[in-house]
């Protein structure tokens, strides 16, 4: 039998860290949205307004929490892929740490600077208190707008997606909930609405504190820091620039186009833009769902160069994220008038007006979501600079500009069109960078998705299997094959086909009378020595501890005895063993 | 893998050969219990053994306790990869070779 390696393993994963990841994204875009019905209908149009216009002070908490979320999150996923352990939990320790501490300064520098602060934000004498009192509640609760999403992200990547999910949602039934006591019960003004956000984000930390203190599945632990560990700062503080840029153009580039769409169409053109601008969000909660999920994943091959396994993760989360967006677009080509009157665009001027623009602003969801998978895709491969380029190429550079030229000559479908051209052109613009980049560094990258070459590694198998006797038996022949047929012979070749039989019986005996897991094996050939890497989504176990109680000469006691040296993480719920075999 | 039998003076010998795997070694168990019923010594010959992973040593350890102090396991010709795996795992220090 000759073995295939699938996309079985890492489509469960991504399966998995999926749906509580839209649930994720979900919660927070319904809790922001019911939250402004809440605001509007208990306090007022006016208190509404000025919630939006403090939006910003909001934003920056989440730059923040990008910054140390996101780049946390991908940079001990390739710390976790590379099995180091010390690296992941300073990594851990440094990005927990330095949240907290711009928290810290967040709260005293904006309750120091809050006058200042709302000038900057308001210049309407009337909203002036209400978006004072929504942004010094804000601020006065950092620490916990800032490290509890913060740790979403974290606890994402240590394994636990269901958790991280439950989180944010538990925190975002509490706000809403907290919106009606403060600001229907106590009669607060837009300080309720601010403080019953904190209130369920306090909530969320709870959740988190139960986490850090007595969850015993949690892997990632805060170390004490060598003054070694600081030079991963700079590391931590890159990984997620591209999530952060693409947050804060997101708000340039709305003021930018609202302004453009007010002086082309006026408030016509403006209520079909909100439509426009909903459907963006509404089809983000897939996108980001998407790619959200895949990031932590393709991190995590990445750093155990396992390049066949990123292409499966890769085209998983394409073709779930264009499925998504080709439903969406359907659904918008086929009845662009009910989606217009969802939102009660229903004048016959402004439906005229909306129809056409609508539908041609959909075909840029497609465009959208390609742009955003590969921003996450290369900004998880840490190709950095590529990633923030098509930042800056979809969210200002193209889109402003083109939107400004095309709405002169066709109006509102001008600005529509400049969305599907800005990201058709960035995505185009990406694809000629990596293929340049590709052509020029051939030495160090294969292929448009620039995979790293393997320079130490002659030959590779990749199989998946199931833990089964007959199975187990199989892989160890095909093994020695493999070794023998790229010139590793004798002990070397023998002891890895031996090893590999070991691993998917140990796999196969700890998870007796368990669900039976899913197995990836990777064996790679350098010139000193055979490598081989066995990835399961069974019973964690630690590798150098686990032995049979009984005295008996299990499988792990037999890996650690012929192999030179064994390797053991768990990372995002997977079992991770890195085996090496001399050559000599 | 494929046994064979045969009665050499005192002693019962078995042949293996082939791989001695997860799959196989409960056919080695099945011929071991037997082999013991025939005779009090057993030789396993391993001359044309290629493989033998931790499922194979167990049999044999299992084996090497159950006839202690009442037969004789020996185990014969072992030789290149099979034979590193006996000294590497320490199963050479307690089984009889010969």
């Amino acid at each position: 039998m000759s073995y295939q390696r699938n996309g079985a393993l890492l489509g469960k994963k991504f399966t998995e860290y999926l749906f509580p990841t839209i649930i994720s994204s979900m919660s927070i875009l319904l809790a922001s949205f019911v939250d402004g019905i809440i605001v509007s209908k208990l306090i007022g149009d006016d208190a509404f307004s000025a919630v939006n216009l403090a939006e910003p002070v909001v934003l920056f908490m989440q730059a923040l929490f990008f910054l140390f979320g996101i780049g946390g999150a991908i940079c001990i996923s390739i710390a976790k892929g590379q099995r180091n352990e010390h690296k992941a939990n300073a990594l851990f320790t440094l990005s927990f740490t330095a949240s907290v501490i711009v928290a810290v300064i967040d709260t005293v520098a904006g309750t120091l600077l809050i006058d200042p602060i709302t000038h900057a934000l308001c210049s309407d004498g009337t909203l002036y208190e209400y978006v004072k009192h929504y942004a010094l509640f804000t601020i006065y609760g950092s620490v916990f707008m800032v490290v509890v999403p913060y740790l979403v992200f974290i606890i994402r990547v240590d394994g636990m997606p269901k958790l991280s999910a439950n989180i944010l949602l538990i925190s975002n039934i509490v706000n809403l909930f907290m919106d009606l006591v403060y600001m229907g019960v106590f009669k607060m003004d837009t300080s309720g609405a601010a403080l019953a956000t904190v209130t369920g984000y306090v909530v969320g930390f709870v959740m988190e504190l139960y986490y850090l203190l007595f969850f015993k599945k949690r892997t990632l632990k805060l170390i004490r820091l060598k003054k070694d560990d600081f030079r991963f700062l700079g590391e931590l503080c890159t990984g997620g620039i591209a999530s952060v840029i693409n947050t804060i153009l997101l708000f340039v580039k709305a003021i930018l186009l609202n302004q453009i769409v007010l002086s082309t169409t006026g408030a016509d053109g403006m209520a079909v833009f909100s439509v426009c601008n909903f459907s963006v969000t509404f089809i983000s909660m897939f996108v980001s769902g998407g790619s959200d999920t895949m990031t932590p994943i393709v991190s995590l091959l990445y750093g155990e160069r396992d390049y066949k396994g990123i292409d499966l993760v890769l085209r998983k989360t394409f073709i779930f994220v264009a499925a998504s967006c080709a439903v969406i677009i359907a659904f918008i080509m086929a009845f662009p008038k009910l989606l217009l009157q969802l939102f009660s665009v229903t004048s016959p001027e402004r439906v005229a007006l909306g129809i056409p623009a609508v539908r041609i602003f959909s075909l840029s969801l497609i465009g959208m979501g390609i742009c955003i998978v590969t921003m996450n895709y290369l900004q998880a491969t840490k190709q950095k600079a590529i990633s923030v380029t098509i930042t800056f190429l979809r969210g200002l550079i193209i889109i402003v500009p083109l939107a400004y030229l095309l709405s002169i000559s066709f109006g509102l479908n001008g600005v529509s069109m400049a969305f599907v051209f800005a990201e058709a052109l960035t995505a185009a613009i990406t694809f000629l960078i990596c293929l340049i980049v590709s052509r020029a560094k051939k030495d160090k990258y294969s292929g448009v998705l620039l995979h790293e070459r393997q320079t130490d590694c002659s030959a590779l198998f990749d199989a998946s299997l199931r833990p089964e006797a007959e199975q187990a038996a199989d892989i160890s022949d095909e093994i020695i094959a493999f070794c023998n047929n790229n010139g590793v012979t004798g002990k070397a070749a023998d002891y890895t086909g031996v090893l590999a039989e070991e691993t998917v019986e140990h796999i196969r005996f700890f998870n007796k009378d368990k669900k039976q897991p899913q197995i990836d094996l990777i064996c790679r050939v350098t010139d000193s020595e055979v490598i081989l890497s066995v990835r399961d989504n069974g019973e964690a176990f630690d590798a150098a501890t686990v032995e049979g109680d009984d005295g008996e000469f299990t499988n792990l006691k037999m890996i650690n005895t012929l192999a030179d040296s064994v390797d053991y993480t768990r990372a995002l719920g997977l079992n991770n063993m890195l085996i090496n075999i001399g050559r000599t | 893998m494929n046994i064979t039998k045969e009665k050499k003076d005192d002693r019962l010998v078995i042949f293996i050969d082939g791989k001695l795997d997860t799959l196989t070694s409960p056919q080695l168990d099945a011929e071991l219990k037997s082999a013991f019923e025939e005779s009090d010594t057993v030789e396993v010959n391993m001359e044309n053994l290629a493989y033998i992973s931790s499922a194979g040593l167990r049999v044999l350890h299992s084996t090497h306790k159950r006839v202690k102090g009442s037969g004789k396991l020996l185990i014969s010709h072992a030789n290149g990869t099979v034979l590193d795996v006996f000294e590497s795992t320490g199963f050479s220090s307690f089984l009889n070779f010969i």
